[in-house]
């Protein structure tokens, strides 16, 4: 882990995968061990990526896959007896990847995560203006073979994924949220591998029956390769904190 | 699960990928291992030492596989015909790649003249409370689909994904996909399926494709 970083500063290193800076987590099941929790799961991000882009022999491979075992079976020897919350405290604190650390989209720390930074920034028109205070929902990776669908070009899959999260964040920006209801996404052109992306999302509206509309974008060098509109269900936070109490 | 094609502790599966054929165990193994220790890592209650421990054990297999690093990296794709297995046309695919440790706990299969998948999601896919993550459940939409494509001979990449989420899709409660290709117009292919649980539906998806040609997978 690098130097510690505030969560909203954009230059910042990439705080969601290896070498990235200390970023402080209050949920109760992180809070006090950021760092180790922080190497664990980059280590398995490296050996996810190394499983999939190295060609051992059959008796290293072996190797290999009896050492990962046997770190599982030490760490199912540790389950906690009850789940973790899937949120720290409310409302979250830091930034969007703070709330939920163990999301499946942008959590820290959880392996599965995608590489995807998010942070937020003012809103701009065209010719560079800020718009009213707006913020901008923004969210930026680099994805390499792991995330490979059509030949050299980033999965569909994964694309969709990340617009998910980034339309959610862009509704976090102005105080709402809740569950997907609705995305759309259109891939205009390919998406590479290896060539930085900027998925960018904005709140469009608050529509009828509490239904919020958002749109999003997705750039490399600065062309638009795919365009995606959402639309998502309104619940007061404390709404789904009861949800999550029950089904937790 | 017992039996999944590409969870732990599924049947073998022989294949025709030359980085694989012939070490399909071994790898099988490793990415198996590497699915157990990515759920366990996201719910575990290992003090410091123990953690950091174990995380320098992983760094040094990393290192292990990385001395016999490729270049190029081997072929997503299985060069597998359209009447291949789904899992044989994409072995390392993220979403439902047999060999690759990322990829989601998914079994496709085709049942003409359907693409059926078939998962139970668990706490590592959580979206909203209890529930499976809008994300997943895109990303599964997008690749269900692909796999009614290539199996009807008209494969391409994605360019419009349109996924309505009617009701929540609940953690620990089986999954059934099921895409169907609706129509072909020249290089536009339409391509539509849902998600059921417990027999009613909770999202539906349609998606537009562009057949580029062929009908293969690009060679491994």
């Amino acid at each position: 882990m690098g130097e510690d970083a505030t969560p909203d500063a954009p230059e910042a290193p990439h705080w969601n995968q290896q070498g990235g800076p200390f970023l402080a987590i209050a949920h109760p099941a992180v809070a006090g061990r950021e760092r180790e929790l922080r190497r664990l799961a980059d280590a398995v991000r490296r050996v996810v990526h190394a499983t999939v882009a190295t060609a051992p022999s059959a008796e290293v491979t072996a190797e290999a896959a009896a050492r990962l075992a046997a770190i599982a079976d030490t760490l199912a020897l540790l389950r906690p007896e009850e789940p973790f919350p899937p949120y720290g405290p409310t409302p979250p604190t830091g930034g969007p990847h703070t709330g939920s650390p163990y999301d499946v989209v942008h959590g820290m720390y959880n392996p599965l995560a995608l590489p995807l930074r998010m942070h937020d920034e003012p809103l701009r028109m065209r010719d560079d203006e800020e718009v009213d205070g707006r913020r901008l929902a923004v969210g930026e990776a680099v994805f390499g073979t792991p995330y490979e669908g059509p030949p050299g070009l980033v999965h569909g899959a994964v694309i969709a994924g990340c617009f998910d999260m980034v339309l959610s964040g862009a509704n976090r920006l102005v105080g709402l949220g809740g569950p997907t209801l609705r995305i759309a996404a259109r891939y205009r052109r390919p998406t590479r591998l290896h060539v930085p992306c900027r998925f960018e999302g904005w709140f469009v509206a608050h529509a009828d029956r509490g239904r919020l509309h958002t749109e999003g974008r997705l750039l490399q060098e600065g062309e638009t390769t795919v365009v995606v509109e959402g639309t998502f269900r309104d619940l007061p936070r404390e709404v789904i904190d009861r949800l999550a109490r029950g089904r937790s | 699960m017992s039996g999944h094609l590409n969870q732990p502790d599924g049947p073998f599966h022989p294949s025709g990928h030359p980085a694989v054929a012939g070490r399909e165990r071994e790898f099988r193994a490793l990415a198996d291992a590497g699915r157990r220790v990515v759920e366990l890592t996201v719910s575990h209650l290992a003090d410091a030492a123990t953690t950091d421990l174990l995380a320098a054990e992983l760094e040094a297999v990393a290192e292990l596989l990385e001395a016999h690093a490729v270049e190029p990296v081997h072929s997503r794709y299985g060069g597998a015909g359209t009447d291949a297995h789904p899992h044989d046309i994409f072995p390392f695919d993220p979403v439902l790649g047999i060999y690759h440790p990322l990829a989601l706990p998914v079994e496709m299969s085709w049942e003409p003249p359907l693409a059926v998948g078939r998962a139970t999601f668990t706490r590592p896919y959580q979206g909203p409370p209890g529930c499976v993550h809008g994300a997943i459940i895109a990303g599964v939409f997008d690749q269900v689909c692909n796999v009614a494509n290539f199996r009807n001979g008209v494969p391409g990449p994605t360019r419009t994904l349109d996924v309505r989420y009617e009701r929540p899709t609940l953690l620990d409660v089986p999954t059934r996909w099921e895409a169907w290709v609706e129509s072909v117009e020249g290089r536009e292919v339409t391509t539509r399926a849902h998600v059921l649980q417990d027999g009613a539906v909770t999202c539906r998806c349609v998606g537009s494709f562009v057949h580029l040609g062929g009908g293969a997978t690009p060679d491994a």
